[in-house]
């Protein structure tokens, strides 16, 4: 569904018409399956529903209906949580990444906090901001955070020091050296660390919320749902995470793959 | 070694007994040796010699991008510490940047300035390296020897007092870079930029230099500074322009 190309972006290759239904020949067939099946079945099997009551769930069912409610919750708190931290890893990235200082003296605290699993700053989290919206919201943009700082530092250390010489002879400013030569040279690896902190901190969004529960949101939604058996509504929440989750890839690349036209053509 | 007569001590470049080591995995590497060189404001310097004789290295001490020297290297009696608008510098590459267009890229070294001038000597320099329509292209949409040309351009559009070009031309058809080498010569004499121009092409150094400057390697040291001391244009089949290409081959051949 979400493929993260970890290196180089490349454009996607574009897929004649025909590898795109050989490809969704397998997903088609078992969706076929699913919408069938359960109908043959002499009795009603609680784990086994029908493809068009999970379809209609969200339209018919009064704790179906929530999940719209749930939904916008947990895109205003993705949202806010991906931009804190993406915002927040860009800075150090560009810290570290421009200052040797600055490198010497958190590249190797960061690298150490970087070690620790995502999941595990949970207890910590809720232990320092509460069960309520802080540690969610923390614990998206910690999940953002790593990667897009990560990779602002990985740009800026691959910009030639050719470059860097030209920056030096013109007398560049502080702050034209920025946003002339480090920001887009370092955008395309900045590029691939938003995309990979679009997607964990999509994972942290979804997992903060079914964790750390209370309040409203797909994560707990699906919690619930789980909670009282409710197969359907649980199904429905997994549908709607897996169409944001590639919603948000694609709109992102639509967004910023122009701005990166320029190494196109190189060869 | 001889040095010429209108060498303007307190205006120009005084290059005294300069040395540059580079260390390879610890072990030092001496690239240059002994450089004593005066350049006189708005003089034009070729030089000439085997690569790996240092001379890109010389450029770079000059511009003020190695730190660590033995010596002394002074413009206007003021040591150089670093950059300065004051002196530009054509690499050998043309480093344009990738993500900025040709007129983007010239305007780089002209930060500061009013809107209308940046305009106007981007224009100016667009058209004195001959890249009309190209003003909004990306540096892989240019070949080579344009990718230079517009590279000439971002040097000259600072107007520095001191232009450094680092075989600049040799990427370009041998029409372009006669036409280009017409035109940097042309400015150099009008605005009393002072050239210094490393090249292979032995004739062209002597066909324009006020002296050229003959290199041998390891180390980096001067072999000759052989003044010409000819009016332009200067014929090339004269006996004594024969002669002064001769000289600078025999230096050559160490
Ligand atoms: N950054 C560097 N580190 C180590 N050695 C270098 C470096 N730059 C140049 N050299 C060495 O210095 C010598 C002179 O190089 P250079 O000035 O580029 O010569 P030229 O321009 O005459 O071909 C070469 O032997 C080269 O390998
Ligand atoms: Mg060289």
């Amino acid at each position: 569904m979400t493929d993260i190309t970890i290196g180089t972006v490349k454009k996607a290759p574009r897929r004649g018409a025909v590898r795109i239904w050989r490809g969704a020949a397998l997903p088609l067939a078992l969706l076929g399956a699913w919408a069938i099946v359960p109908h043959l079945l002499s009795a009603p099997h609680p784990l086994l529903v029908p493809l068009d009551e999970v379809l209609a769930a969200p339209f018919t069912d009064t704790s179906g209906r929530e999940v719209w409610e749930s939904l916008v919750q947990t895109l205003l708190r993705y949202g806010a949580g991906f931009a804190l931290g993406a915002v927040a890893g860009l800075a150090l990235g560009l810290l570290v990444g421009a200052s040797g200082l600055a490198d010497r003296l958190i590249s190797p605290s960061f690298n150490a906090v970087r070690q620790i699993a995502l999941f595990a700053w949970i207890p910590l989290l809720t232990a320092w901001f509460g069960n309520g919206e802080g540690s969610k919201l923390a614990f998206i943009a910690l999940s953002a955070f790593f990667p897009v700082a990560l990779n602002t530092h990985d740009g800026l250390r691959t910009i030639g020091r050719g470059y860097m010489e030209v920056a030096a002879v013109l007398k560049l400013s502080w702050g034209r050296r920025v946003t002339k030569l480090l920001l887009p040279g370092a955008l395309p690896s900045i590029f691939i660390g938003l995309q990979i902190g679009l997607i964990t901190a999509w994972l942290g969004t979804v997992g903060g919320e079914y964790m750390i529960g209370v309040g409203r949101g797909l994560g707990i939604f699906i919690a619930e749902a789980r909670g009282q058996f409710r197969m359907d509504l649980v199904l429905v929440g997994v549908i709607f995470l897996a169409l944001i989750g590639f919603a948000a890839n694609v709109a992102f690349r639509r967004l910023f793959e122009p701005l990166i036209r320029w190494q196109g053509a190189r060869p | 070694m001889s040095l010429t007569a209108d060498t303007d001590a307190t205006r120009g470049l005084r290059i005294r007994n300069v040395g540059k080591t580079y260390r390879i995995e610890g072990r030092p590497l001496p690239v240059l040796q002994n450089i004593h060189l005066d350049i006189g404001p708005g003089e034009f310097v070729g030089i000439v010699g085997a690569s790996g004789c240092g001379k890109s290295t010389l450029l770079r001490l000059i511009i003020g991008l190695e730190a660590d020297y033995e010596g002394e290297i002074a413009l206007g009696g003021d040591p150089i510490g670093g950059p300065s608008r004051e002196r530009g510098i054509v690499f050998q590459d043309h480093r344009l940047f990738p993500w900025l267009t040709v007129t983007d890229n010239i305007a780089l070294g002209l930060e500061g300035l009013a809107a209308a001038e940046v305009r106007e000597r981007i224009a100016e320099n667009i058209e004195l390296v001959g890249l009309q329509g190209f003003e909004n292209a990306y540096p892989h949409q240019l070949s080579g020897g344009m990718a230079q040309r517009a590279a000439i351009a971002r040097a000259l559009a600072m107007r520095p007092q001191i232009l450094v070009l680092d075989e600049p031309l040799g990427a370009l058809d041998s029409l372009t870079r006669v036409r280009l080498q017409n035109e940097l010569f042309r400015i150099g004499r009008q605005s009393r930029m002072t050239m210094v121009l490393v090249t292979h092409d032995v004739e062209e150094a002597v066909y324009r230099s006020d002296k050229v400057v003959v290199m041998e390697p390891r180390p980096g040291r001067i072999k000759a500074t052989i003044p010409v001391h000819l009016d332009h244009p200067r014929q090339r089949g004269s006996a004594e322009f024969v002669n002064l290409r001769e000289r600078v081959y025999e230096a050559l051949q160490y």
